[in-house]
């Protein structure tokens, strides 16, 4: 296998790792093809391998009674798999891949020995853990506080940020599952921000047109997590 | 699952149809009429997510089949 450049990753987590860091986690850093639908952990189950995400989106999704939500998001700012930072093998929350991409993977037991052999490492991903942990309570400042047009504008922010496009392949039934709402609701809301200039909808995916239009209609529930995301990278 | 036949919620707004493109696969109309029902049951329910019924009462869901034939409406206001 060719030996990984750094400087070639996109992952912000191994690029901000010192290179002596870097070079003592990267024999153990295999680059893997990220499906649409690919469940990387499964509710309940070991999980065996964590994810440095280089493209792509991936999806951390509450399985309730009354269907699934999603609950936290990732992309190249982050790590699938913060359970084995935190020292347990499982969670009954899923992580599935919602836009298609690539990854840096590494076995569970190698990222604990790294982590065990280095301070630096276990900082840095601490940080990230600390960082998905503000977005989880922006959601949920976002859940309580907006409604599902605010919550849409958030969430395509979110996932503008992470997919460095503004054609985002998302259909409304996904939407539904991401929001928890109802399909028609996604719809209605769709056709409201279309409406007032800030997203073009057409079947299957939203065209992103005025980023600053729909950061005043997230209001305060977006922009914090995102600011404290890379003040938290890049700290050392 | 994919050989149900495919319903279609649209939204009657303001004399504005807001179109479903995807749709649901449903067994028939009744199981269609229920489904348009739970939703409203839910936007009554969950009014901090979807509204005040003040501001979706007077919309109307037109539900069509495949090929655009409009099956029945169903006014939002049925659910209050």
């Amino acid at each position: 296998m060719p030996q990984l450049q750094q400087s070639a990753l996109r992952n912000h987590i191994l690029t901000r790792l010192s290179p002596e860091t870097f070079e003592q986690l990267a024999p153990a850093l295999s680059p893997v093809r990220l499906a649409l639908r690919d469940r990387l952990i499964a509710a309940h189950e070991p999980i065996e391998h964590a994810y440095f995400i280089e493209t792509g989106l991936c999806s951390l999704i509450a399985n309730t009674a009354e269907g699934r939500i999603e609950i936290g998001l990732g992309g190249s700012e982050g790590l699938v798999g913060t359970p084995l930072v935190l020292g347990t093998d499982r969670t009954p929350h899923t992580a599935m891949i919602q836009a298609e991409g690539t990854a840096l993977r590494i076995e569970a037991s190698a990222l604990r020995t790294a982590l065990n052999d280095s301070v630096s490492l276990r900082a840095m991903l601490g940080r990230y853990v600390q960082s998905l942990i503000v977005q989880v309570g922006q959601t949920v400042y976002a859940n309580i506080d907006l409604n599902i047009e605010g919550r849409l504008a958030r969430w395509i922010l979110m996932v503008h940020d992470r997919l460095h496009s503004d054609d985002l392949p998302l259909t409304h039934e996904f939407l539904s599952l991401m929001l928890g709402v109802r399909r028609p609701g996604v719809t209605t809301a769709t056709h409201v921000l279309e409406g007032a200039g800030m997203i073009k909808a057409k079947r299957g995916r939203i065209i992103v047109l005025d980023r600053e239009k729909l950061m005043e209609l997230a209001g305060d529930t977006y922009g914090p997590a995102e600011a404290e995301g890379d003040r938290l990278m890049a700290e050392t | 699952m994919s050989d149900l036949p495919r319903f279609f919620f649209h939204t009657r707004r303001n004399g504005v149809l807001i179109r479903d493109e995807e749709g649901d696969a449903l067994p028939d109309l009744p199981a269609a009429l229920a489904l348009a029902q739970d939703i409203l049951s839910d936007m009554l329910r969950l009014p901090h997510v979807y509204g005040q019924p003040r501001e979706w009462q007077k919309d109307v869901f037109v539900i069509t089949d495949q090929t655009g034939n409009v099956l029945t409406e169903v006014p939002y206001a049925s659910v209050l």
